[in-house]
């Protein structure tokens, strides 16, 4: 059995602009979202660098090819940056640490202490990466 | 290799919930659920396997890729031949395929195929431009994983202080990573990405499926359709971090859980494997843990009032029943593994007492959070506002419980963050700065889910236009021509 219901005239209008209300939610729906998914595809497109592109950690490991073959297999090994002692507001303070985590995961399983207090030391400076042998202390 | 080793047990997961979804009618959106939900649970469990034989046995190498290979297979063939002769049982079933395809149901078709090909070739891109992933990914995960892979007898000298990291990071993504490079016996970049990639159209085909299952096809596809449109969450994948994998283990087990409430069934499977993909949330991100809790609590508040105490028991019964295994892998991985000192250090920091009554600190999160939401989430939170408002809910005959639970679930979630923010960071701002965006994509997923839960599908909404309501009983089956989407829709719900 149908049962009727007096609605009040706001929600009649309600009900009836459904019509419009729901192409307009869909059409939107659909404009939004294949616009942003089309955005990031340009964007990442166009920041393409082309055919031979290595990425940095990449090419930051390649520079520890050279002291890959004289480091032991475990272990630890320390660690000098480009600036030993840099002052703790320094900016340069993010991309030295960033540099020594990197090492890190280029040389794992070895493991990487900030210092020279290890018979290996990495001393990695913008002229390239070297490796000294101390004694240990 | 490395596909075999993704592969194998993804299809002995999805033959496995095949035959736990038994009484199930079979349609595209509950196959693709259970594909998207054995993606990420095989990830989980054959990370848990590798782990657990690299404590046990030693680091895992060949003999561990042929037994678990044989395991798999040796589980691969009777799931096959039970599931057959279950089909063959049942010959008389209806056909699994009733998608009716109507004009809107092609155009949103279509809309979902173009964004996903687009969402896949800026995954491949941007995976092109940083194979190694981007900052946590090196730092955190994939350094992990190379220890793990290469650490030999030593492997646990990387949870020692001189590890550049954080050493109590749950396991589910590196160990997962190392044991495909155990596959390949390699470690080649191909592997992290895999998984990132798995991991998040998991998580897109996740959250569509369970919606056009739980509430209509269309329905579930415009939520597909936004969360691929989603940068901040496609371009954390495509970095390898591990917040897209939480992201995914959040949804399904929310999913989960509404599966569960909507099938009317008592039994113990969705809990179950709920406290499994919730276990396996807390071995991907410490962030899981507080979501285990937060689920736990949200189904004690919001169920128990309405089935009562004994019904309420059974199901976090058996909820946690699913997460204990991992559960223990994890308190064996926090006691055992992990440096005491860094945990004890982070969880209980001496200055929390004078960092509570700060109210400093109270002013700086807040702002942190409405910063977050008003500039990188504002075009997506309004674009939801809108549809919300043209569409509104569903008719009161049609409205359905259980988004409470869902956003009683994010609430508890954002009230951990804002504690944690304030009693454990030292550096608030920076702090606020480097994370906050990464908490809110492990939430948007699920935060998705709950909206569409509850706003009106496009079907409902068509059905309001009429200015008088008709009492459902009343309701014909001839009415059904005015939806959109034909009457085959309604054969495939479960």
């Amino acid at each position: 059995m149908t049962v009727r219901r007096a609605l009040s005239p706001l929600a009649v209008l309600f009900a009836r602009t459904m019509i419009l209300r729901l192409p307009l939610a869909l059409v939107m729906v659909l404009w939004a979202t294949l616009t942003w998914s089309t955005r990031l595809f340009r964007e990442v497109r166009t920041g393409w660098p082309g055919p031979g592109y290595i990425d940095g950690i990449s090419l930051f490991e390649r520079r520890l090819d050279s002291i890959r073959p004289k480091l032991p297999a475990h272990g630890v090994v320390g660690y000098v940056p480009t600036v030993p002692n840099i002052d703790p507001n320094d900016p340069r303070r993010i991309e030295l640490a960033q540099r020594l985590t990197l090492t890190q995961y280029s040389l794992a399983p070895l493991l990487v202490e900030p210092g020279q207090d290890h018979a290996l030391v990495v001393v990695n400076s913008d002229r390239g990466v070297q490796l000294i042998q101390r004694e240990e202390r | 290799m490395l596909i075999v080793s993704v592969i194998v047990p993804v299809c002995a997961v999805f033959l496995g919930f095949r035959i736990l979804w038994r009484n199930q009618s079979s349609n595209w959106s509950l196959l693709l659920l259970q594909a998207c939900l054995a993606s990420g649970w095989a990830l989980g469990a054959s990370s848990c396997a590798y782990f657990v034989w690299l404590v046990l046995i030693g680091p895992p190498d060949f003999i561990f890729v042929v037994i678990e290979l044989a395991c798999l297979i040796g589980l691969l063939v009777p799931l096959f031949l039970v599931l057959h002769s279950r089909h063959q049982r049942k010959g008389t079933e209806v056909p699994a395929w009733h998608w009716t395809a109507t004009v809107f149901s092609c155009i949103l078709w279509a809309a979902l195929a173009l964004s996903l090909t687009l969402a896949v070739k800026t995954f491949l891109w941007l995976y092109l431009l940083a194979p190694h992933g981007s900052w946590d990914a090196t730092a955190l995960w994939n350094n992990r994983a190379r220890h793990l892979f290469r650490g030999g007898d030593r492997w646990r000298d990387s949870f020692s202080d001189n590890y550049i990291g954080n050493s109590d990071y749950p396991l589910l993504v590196p160990a997962a990573v190392a044991r495909c490079w155990t596959y390949v016996n390699g470690r080649p970049t191909t592997a992290p990405g895999l998984i990132a990639g798995l991991f998040a159209f998991a998580t897109i085909g996740t959250l569509a499926s369970s919606l056009a299952v739980l509430r209509s096809p269309s329905h579930g596809l415009i939520a597909g359709l936004v969360l691929l449109a989603s940068q901040p969450f496609l371009l954390l994948a495509t970095w390898q971090y591990a917040d897209v994998p939480l992201s995914f283990f959040f949804l399904a087990t929310t999913a989960l859980f509404r599966l569960h409430d909507q099938s009317g069934v008592q039994g113990s499977r969705y809990p179950a494997v709920a406290g499994s993909t919730a276990g396996y949330a807390a071995w991907t991100k410490n962030e899981g843990l507080l979501f285990a809790l937060a689920v736990l609590l949200a189904r004690l508040v919001t169920v128990s009032p309405t089935r009562g105490w004994r019904a309420s028991g059974r199901e976090l019964g058996s909820y946690l029943l699913g997460l204990l295994p991992i559960g223990l892998l994890l308190l064996y991985f926090k006691t055992q593994v992990a440096p005491s000192t860094y945990r004890i250090s982070v969880l209980f920091p001496p200055e929390s007492p004078a960092r509570v009554t700060d109210l400093s600190r109270y002013a700086t999160i807040a702002k942190g959070f409405a910063n977050e939401l008003t500039t990188t989430w504002a075009h997506m939170g309004a674009l939801l506002v809108l549809y919300f408002g043209l569409l509104g809910m569903p008719p009161r005959h049609k409205r359905k419980p259980g988004a409470a639970c869902v956003f009683l679930i994010l609430a508890l979630m954002f009230s951990g963050y804002f504690i944690i923010y304030l009693t454990t960071s030292p550096d608030l701002t920076w702090h606020l700065q480097t994370s906050l965006d990464r908490l809110l994509i492990q939430l948007w997923p699920h935060a998705l889910f709950g909206f569409f839960l509850l706003a009106a599908t496009p079907e409902e909404a068509w059905e309001k236009r009429r200015p008088i309501s008709v009492s459902p009983d009343s309701e014909r089956p001839g009415e059904s021509s005015t939806r959109p989407s034909g009457p085959g829709e309604a054969k495939q719900r479960t």
